[in-house]
């Protein structure tokens, strides 16, 4: 099967000399991010799908969710599960069928960071204990890859958690009515923190670092190291491969600078979320009338 | 008023488009030819191979019976021969649906029709050699009797049956998947109706841009969207 083509060694050389000088081949300082986009469907109706880009990086998100039976061990969780499959979209050296190392890497980041940091309560998606419960479902879809991935996806799974709503449903004994979007106003899932992932690459031994790196810096690079965190600056996870030694005071300065890259993401994420519901909020103040969390009015009887 | 389409979204497939009809969007790419691996090998001309990847989940049956469909199309309209012993890689990224509240033969029958000329002009946009032009259609049977062109999904829930046809610049027909009950006379009447909105996709245009075979609603997308896409192409030396 086809490979990705490697930089040449020209290339390889031309991009480390640059960067002893301070230098990166698009004129970005060594810890700056691409501009990123975030886009929800244009749709009022469709909730938690997202389209990201940083740069050339494209990653969509798709979040879905089904009642199930919970697991016999786990009576009093919901399930969440997150898939994400490289697909040939980002060129013909990916092949179908067979995980290669980034796409194993890849669920294993996001695992950790997302599911694993308890991000999404499961415990809010069980229905009924031992029989009854919400199995969220997260599709990634890589679209184009130019560096950075685990950036993106993480940032695309967080933004449509954030932006999906599940049906709300009603308990009565054994009996649960799960109810149509048109019925009642769909929910929002319950999150405790938006974990993000911020990406490292080291050069020369681990003393040049750069921040969100483009396909040809990944390819150059000597190692990195991958911090999930949330905008409290509580660290999720720390990853580090590539076999570049990295002393422990140069992974503090690390974190920190993650840190701030969060922030930004973080708020980033806010504002459009923000955004797109200001924007999709045609009914104005009706809305908060028409909730379902709301009290209902119970009609007298006439007489 | 064709579907909507822009050309090239991908950086690093050789090829790719986005399609949206009525029912559904599509993000279709094409690589090749590239290498290909020993058991898929063909000694005397290039394997075709089509992913379909659904908005969620992950591909089962109903995907693969869709994949070896629209393989079969592609195949008729590829030249395969020119480039023996390497694989055309056509991949298909549902990124909306028809609604899952249809019944499951009429789900498939509905995605056909997009999934075909989202995967002719990504081969397009891939400059792949190709014998001939497709063009799919979607048509329903309402409950009135009558035949509506490119559905939309509150038709399609009360619709006697459903069609996917595809022709060539040629007439011939390419592909024909059906849902639903309907007789043979009633199946010649809407494959000479396909036909004839088919060509129509394609149809000619004289030297002022106008139509100079047959006319449809939507009129000669197909032919426009290529013509577009060439003479972008061209655009740097009419510039300088």
């Amino acid at each position: 099967m086809p490979h990705a083509t490697r930089p040449s060694t020209n290339e390889s050389n031309f991009l480390l000399s640059a960067l002893r000088e301070n230098l990166r081949l698009d004129s970005r300082a060594l810890d700056q991010y691409r501009p990123i986009s975030l886009q929800f469907p244009s749709d009022p109706d469709v909730h938690g799908q997202t389209d990201v880009r940083i740069g050339k990086t494209r990653v969509i998100c798709n979040i879905s969710c089904e009642v199930i039976t919970p697991y016999p061990d786990r009576k009093f969780d919901g399930v969440f599960t997150i898939n994400c499959e490289l697909s040939p979209l980002m060129g013909a050296g990916v092949e179908v069928g067979r995980p290669d190392q980034t796409e194993a890497l890849l669920s294993r980041i996001l695992d950790k960071s997302i599911r694993r940091s308890n991000a999404l309560d499961t415990e809010s998606l069980c229905i009924i204990a031992g029989q009854k419960c919400f199995h969220v479902r997260a599709d990634l879809h890589v679209l184009d890859d130019d560096g950075g991935i685990f950036d993106a996806c993480c940032l695309a799974l967080v933004a449509a958690l954030q932006h999906f709503r599940r049906p709300d449903y009603e308990v009565h004994g054994e009996q649960v009515t799960v109810f149509d979007v048109r019925e009642r106003e769909p929910v929002r899932l319950t999150l405790q923190h938006h974990p993000f992932c911020v990406t490292t690459s080291y050069y020369d031994a681990g003393t040049i670092m750069v921040q969100d790196a483009t396909l040809l810096e990944e390819q150059c690079r000597e190692g990195e190291t991958v911090v999930s965190m949330n905008r409290h600056g509580e660290v999720c996870q720390i990853a580090k491969y590539g076999g570049v030694p990295v002393d422990a005071l140069s992974m503090l300065s690390v974190v920190n600078q993650s840190w701030e890259k969060v922030t930004m993401m973080d708020a980033l994420v806010r504002e459009a979320l923000l955004k797109d519901e200001r924007e999709k909020d045609k009914g104005g103040r009706m809305k908060a009338e028409l909730s379902a969390e709301n009290e209902r009015v119970m009609e007298r009887p006439v007489g | 008023m064709g579907p909507d389409i822009s050309h090239h979204p991908l950086h690093g497939a050789d090829g790719s488009v986005t399609f949206s009809s009525k029912l559904c969007s599509i993000l279709a790419a094409a690589n090749g030819p590239v290498e290909v691996q020993r058991r898929d090998e063909l000694p005397e001309e290039a394997a075709v191979e089509v992913n379909i990847r659904p908005v969620s989940g992950v591909s089962g049956p109903r995907e693969r019976w869709l994949e070896s469909v629209v393989a079969a199309v592609l195949r008729s309209v590829l030249h395969l021969h020119m480039h023996p012993r390497t694989l055309i890689q056509v991949t298909l990224q549902i990124t909306k649906a028809p609604s899952s509240t249809l019944k499951g033969a009429v789900q498939d029958v509905a995605l056909l029709p997009s999934l075909i000329n989202a995967s002719f002009l990504a081969l397009a946009d891939g400059g792949l050699p190709l014998r001939n032009t497709v063009a799919a259609v979607l048509l329903a049977v309402v409950s009135t009797g009558e035949v509506r062109e490119e559905p939309s999904e509150k038709e399609l829930v009360g619709c006697k049956s459903l069609h996917g046809l595809a022709y060539n610049n040629h007439g011939d027909l390419l592909l024909s998947e059906s849902a639903g009950g309907f007789d043979l006379a009633e199946w010649e009447r809407i494959a000479d109706q396909a036909e004839e909105t088919c060509r129509a996709a394609m149809a000619p245009l004289d030297e002022d841009g106008v139509v100079m075979e047959g006319t449809t609603s939507s009129g000669p997308w197909l032919r426009q969207e290529l013509t577009d896409k060439a003479q972008a192409a061209v655009a740097w030396r009419e510039a300088t």
